[in-house]
């Protein structure tokens, strides 16, 4: 792995920086900095309806109205009771239609972390069980693993497709 | 004040240096600094004009030897050097001789003022064309003032495109004169000037804008028109031709009278207040055309006389003088030998004997000479504020007399200081009615900017937007501050008022912010008359446009995306609805067909009718057609109104048969969509064989809705009040179910279909309350059929700005948006029709 890795320089580079890990179940994960606008504390949501399970609903986020994922549903997890740790991460995706600003739902946030590329391996296939297209790679810190969200390929694309195939 | 010979020479290089850098040679940029910078030092040259040479070889200097320049720049580069050259141009010698023939000057690049001429030009002439289409419509149907518009018109726009130095252009509408005069050019052709200048406005200030081609010709003309020059004005081998036509003459007498009459009145105003930009441009801009129609027409004193006025304006235009008193004088002076000189020119043409006057050339002397007067510094405006004694006395009265007067004010002399001096001979009524003048300039316009035209500002769109966006943000702000529990707590009145009132200022604001996007409905109505107008002839019927309230306001977006709903139902009236003359008559109605076009304001919506004396809607014809279609049953019976919703139906208004037989519906259903895009409805009252009406109704503002707030399980949703019929709380025994499992409302006598909002919109397995406790608020569907929405509660009526429900949600069926509520959460909002759809999948 390492020297694959080490065969793709421009792919460890571009996966290197800071990311935001943050907690789902007992699963670590990662988010570039870059692309998240703020952390809010979670909120009342209105729920709309007819769209798949995973979109929580909406909020006002001063005044804008944007849309809320529950990432633990979005992966399949089991839906869990929120918390006073569980909050939204506020992010800005690139969609079809340009820049969008979304909420997802998290368990807890853990920290802000440097990652070196040399540190980032690319997920494993695990089959069609599991997609991994929405990975970025796996980040190594220390003992734990970390994995890393192509936040962008996680709420646009096929699964906002499907958003609006529910809609239509 | 003649400008050294080295000057002359920088002048010849740095218009070579334009020339080329206007082939695309940017690479020469560098070398224009040395130029502009030995401009700067020189000695004897306007200080407007080293700023400006200064400014260009800082622009120079900043893009650099080589390199990528951005296009903008370099254009603005050579902009300004056609300014700098223009200003460099040398004046006149004395006695004008050479200049007798002085040529307009030619197409260079325009200056940025001139820019902001054309562009200025150019937004007003798009509302004022939409007037001369109205016109010319008006003038065929034998009106005089029509007529009389039409000719006003294509001679104002004669000499703006003269003074605007668009020659081609200028020359293009005296041909349309002319050829209006001799009666060979028609509406068509006016109506097709009207398209082409119309088309061209947006690209005057390009080289190509400017040119009139022959194709342009073709289209205005219809044939070649081989008899005529290109370019009247600037050919002179032709001029003479038309200097000996009297018709000519006539018209010069009659523009020339408008802008002696403008020199003078901006001359009064310059009296005044020395320095006002716009009186100065004006009489210069009215000189130059009088130049140059003087000198189209050969009129020799004229066209000295205005040139050497149009000099001393330049001056002053340049800031290179300040015009005293002295020089209002002489420039009065020289529009009373205008005035004589045309008066002349009017006997003349009349046949009477006329002798030119003989201070003439004296007055082109000292006109010239003026000039060189030292300036004498502007009235200080404080000055005129002082009293009116103090300034009586400056004018040589008595300080004796003005001080008798002011004890004979004391001792209860009611009449004004002025009055009583000039009753007793100390001061003459003209100083007085001078300093009065200047006081009330003071008191009027402390800025000295005093104009009756109503100034404007043209600001983006998407600024406009983001600005009633953020003031929309802080109404709700405002009411979260205002539903706060803890400010019931407190009970402070004092509190509560300063709140009461800054929530009423924020409402001011808003609903100012919102006329910010309002336009008229005129321009998209005036489009009508003439689509009228064409149809009518195309399809030989005779047909009368009312229109009505084209004052009304609408917000932008709803104007613009009117226009094409109503082309479509216009056509339809002038297609469908009116018969044939000859029909007409057979049916004992006038053989001129009417169709009024009306909007108003109602209710807080804006209606727009479209009605037509015409055969009126086939009931059965749709009718049966829908069965055809399979959108209607055979056996059942249907109110008028539904027959009249089925136009709208998709696929059944395509089909031609309809279109032959009943006379309706191509693209009505697109119609009913895009009225539906912008939350209107449209509905139909026809009745067979005396016509039909379509009535429009739309929001005020797309931004802002009125709904009603009702709760649905633990959801709060809003529905737009205007899709609201009625609402009731179903009494015991009004509520039917069908097979089990659809319900129907009794509504006093109507069947009305009940939808469970909770169960289409819920998926928790919540037992359903019943019916009974609940609220149905009825609403009508898009094609006229009532649908009951059954909720648990209605909360309360409320006014919400519309919020888009996030990007990346696409379309979610059945909500429109998303609006924030007092309490800072979001509620959504209703699609009724959509809704309904829903149930019935």
């Amino acid at each position: 792995m390492t020297e694959m890795v080490a065969n793709r320089p421009e792919v460890a580079q571009s996966r290197a920086g800071k990311y935001l890990t943050f907690r789902l179940g007992e699963e670590e994960f990662g988010l570039e900095i870059l692309k998240v606008q703020e952390i809010i504390q979670l909120q009342s949501i209105t729920r709309v309806p007819r769209t798949p399970d995973f979109v929580r609903g909406v909020i006002n986020l001063r005044g804008k109205v944007i849309p809320v994922v529950d990432l633990r549903l979005k992966f399949g997890l089991d839906r869990a009771e929120d918390t006073e740790r569980t909050c939204i991460v506020v992010v800005q995706i690139r969609h079809a239609d340009g820049m969008v600003v979304m909420g997802t739902i998290i368990d807890e946030v853990r920290e802000v972390l440097d990652i070196p590329g040399a540190s980032i391996e690319d997920a494993p296939s695990f089959g069609a069980s599991i997609e991994t297209e929405f990975i970025l790679g796996m980040g190594k810190i220390g003992q734990s693993v970390k994995i890393l969200l192509d936040i962008d390929k996680v709420l646009s694309g096929k699964e906002i497709q499907h958003i609006q195939a529910a809609s239509a | 004040m003649s400008i050294p010979t080295e000057t002359r020479k920088i002048r010849q290089d740095l218009a070579e240096l334009r020339i080329s850098l206007e082939k695309g040679e940017i690479k020469l940029v560098s070398s224009l600094i040395p130029q502009l910078e030995a401009l700067c030092e020189m000695g004897g040259i306007p200080g407007a004009m080293r700023t400006l040479a200064r400014r260009l070889a800082g622009m120079a200097a900043a893009m650099g030897p080589e390199g990528d320049r951005p296009q903008k720049e370099v254009a603005k580069l050579i902009q300004g050097l056609a300014k700098l050259e223009h200003s460099m141009e040398e004046p006149p010698a004395k006695g004008l001789q050479q200049s007798a023939s002085a040529p307009p000057k030619g197409p260079t690049a325009p200056g940025s003022e001139e820019m902001d001429l054309l562009e200025r030009f150019a937004s007003r002439q798009r509302t004022e064309l939409e007037e001369f289409e109205v016109a010319i419509l008006e003038r065929e149907k034998g009106a005089a003032d029509g007529d009389e518009f039409v000719k006003r018109y294509l001679h104002t726009l004669k000499g703006e495109f003269g003074v605007l130095d668009l020659g081609e252009w200028s020359g293009l509408l005296h041909e349309v004169e002319t050829e209006l005069e001799e009666k060979r050019l028609g509406t068509e052709g006016l109506l097709r000037l009207k398209d082409l200048i119309g088309e061209r406005l947006g690209t005057l200030d390009s080289p190509r804008g400017r040119i009139v081609s022959a194709e342009d010709r073709q289209t205005v003309f219809g044939a070649p028109p081989s008899q005529f020059p290109t370019a009247p004005t600037n050919d002179p081998s032709t001029s003479t031709d038309f200097a000996g036509d009297p018709s000519f003459l006539v018209d010069f007498i009659a523009e020339g009278g408008d802008h002696i009459h403008s020199i003078e009145k901006s001359l009064l105003k310059l009296e005044i207040n020395p320095t006002d930009e716009e009186s100065i441009n004006l009489v210069f801009r009215s000189c130059h055309t009088l130049k140059g129609l003087a000198a189209f027409l050969e009129l020799k004193e004229i066209q000295r006389l205005a040139h050497a006025a149009e000099n001393l304006m330049d001056r002053a235009r340049n800031h290179a003088i300040v015009l005293g008193g002295q020089h209002v004088d002489v420039l009065l002076e020289a529009t009373d030998a205008f005035r004589t000189l045309v008066d002349g020119l009017e006997r003349q043409v009349t046949g009477l004997p006329w002798e030119p006057p003989s201070n003439l050339e004296a007055l082109i002397d000292r006109l010239c000479e003026a000039d060189y007067l030292p300036p004498i510094p502007a009235l200080p405006p404080e000055k005129s504020s002082r009293m009116m004694g103090e300034l009586l006395v400056e004018k040589g009265v008595a300080p004796e007399a003005v001080e008798r007067a002011l004890r004979d004010q004391k001792e209860g002399d009611t009449r004004p200081l002025g009055e009583i001096l000039i009753q007793a001979g100390e001061a003459n009524p003209r100083d007085v009615g001078q300093i009065l003048a200047q006081k009330a300039q003071v008191a009027k316009a402390p800025e000295g900017k005093n104009l009756s035209v109503e100034e404007t500002i043209r600001v983006p769109v998407q600024r406009l937007d983001l600005l009633i966006d953020a003031i929309g943000e802080s109404v709700i702000a405002q009411s979260m501050v205002w539903a706060d529990t803890r400010l019931q707590e407190v009970r402070d009145l004092a509190l509560e008022k300063k709140i009461a009132q800054a929530t009423l200022m924020l409402r001011q604001i808003q609903e100012l912010s919102m006329s910010l996007r309002m336009v008229g409905i005129r321009s998209t109505f005036q489009k009508m008359s003439r689509l009228v107008r064409d149809l009518a002839r195309k399809l030989d019927k005779q047909i009368e446009l009312c229109m009505e309230g084209e004052d009304t306001e609408l917000d932008k977006t709803v104007v613009e995306n009117i226009g094409d709903p109503l082309v479509h139902m216009v056509r339809n009236s002038v297609d469908h609805g009116i018969e044939s003359p000859v029909e007409r008559i057979a049916a004992g109605k006038p053989a001129q067909g009417r169709i009024s076009l009306r909007a108003y304001h109602k209710a807080g919506s804006v209606f727009i009718e479209i009605e037509d004396d015409g055969k009126g809607l086939d009931r059965d014809a749709i009718l049966r057609k829908a069965v055809a279609a399979g959108k209607a049953k055979a056996d059942q019976s249907y109110s008028d109104a539904e027959v009249h919703q089925m136009v709208f139906l998709p696929g059944l208004s395509t089909a031609k048969a309809v279109t032959d037989v009943s006379g309706r519906g191509v693209g009505m259903d697109v119609v009913k969509k895009n009225i539906e895009a912008l939350r209107g409805t449209v509905e139909i009252r026809s009745e067979k064989g005396i016509g039909s009406s379509f009535v429009i109704r739309l929001p005020l503002t797309l931004a802002i809705i009125q709904g009603m707030v009702v709760r649905s399980g633990r959801e709060r949703y809003i529905v737009p009040t205007l899709s609201i019929l009625t609402t009731v709380r179903p009494e015991p025994g009004s509520v039917h179910t069908v097979v089990g499992k659809g319900e129907v409302l009794n509504l006093r006598g109507d069947i009305v279909r009940l939808v469970r909002l909770g169960r289409i919109f819920s998926d928790s397995t919540e037992e359903d309350a019943s019916v009974h406790q609940g609220v149905v608020v009825v609403v009508e569907d898009g094609f006229g059929k009532k649908s009951g929405i059954v909720v648990d509660e209605i909360l309360e009526q409320q006014q919400v700005v519309i919020k888009n429900i996030g990007g990346g949600m696409g379309q979610v069926p059945g909500i429109t948006g998303g609006a924030v509520m007092s309490d800072g959460s979001v509620s959504l909002i209703l699609d009724v029709g959509a809704v309904v759809k829903i149930a019935s999948e």
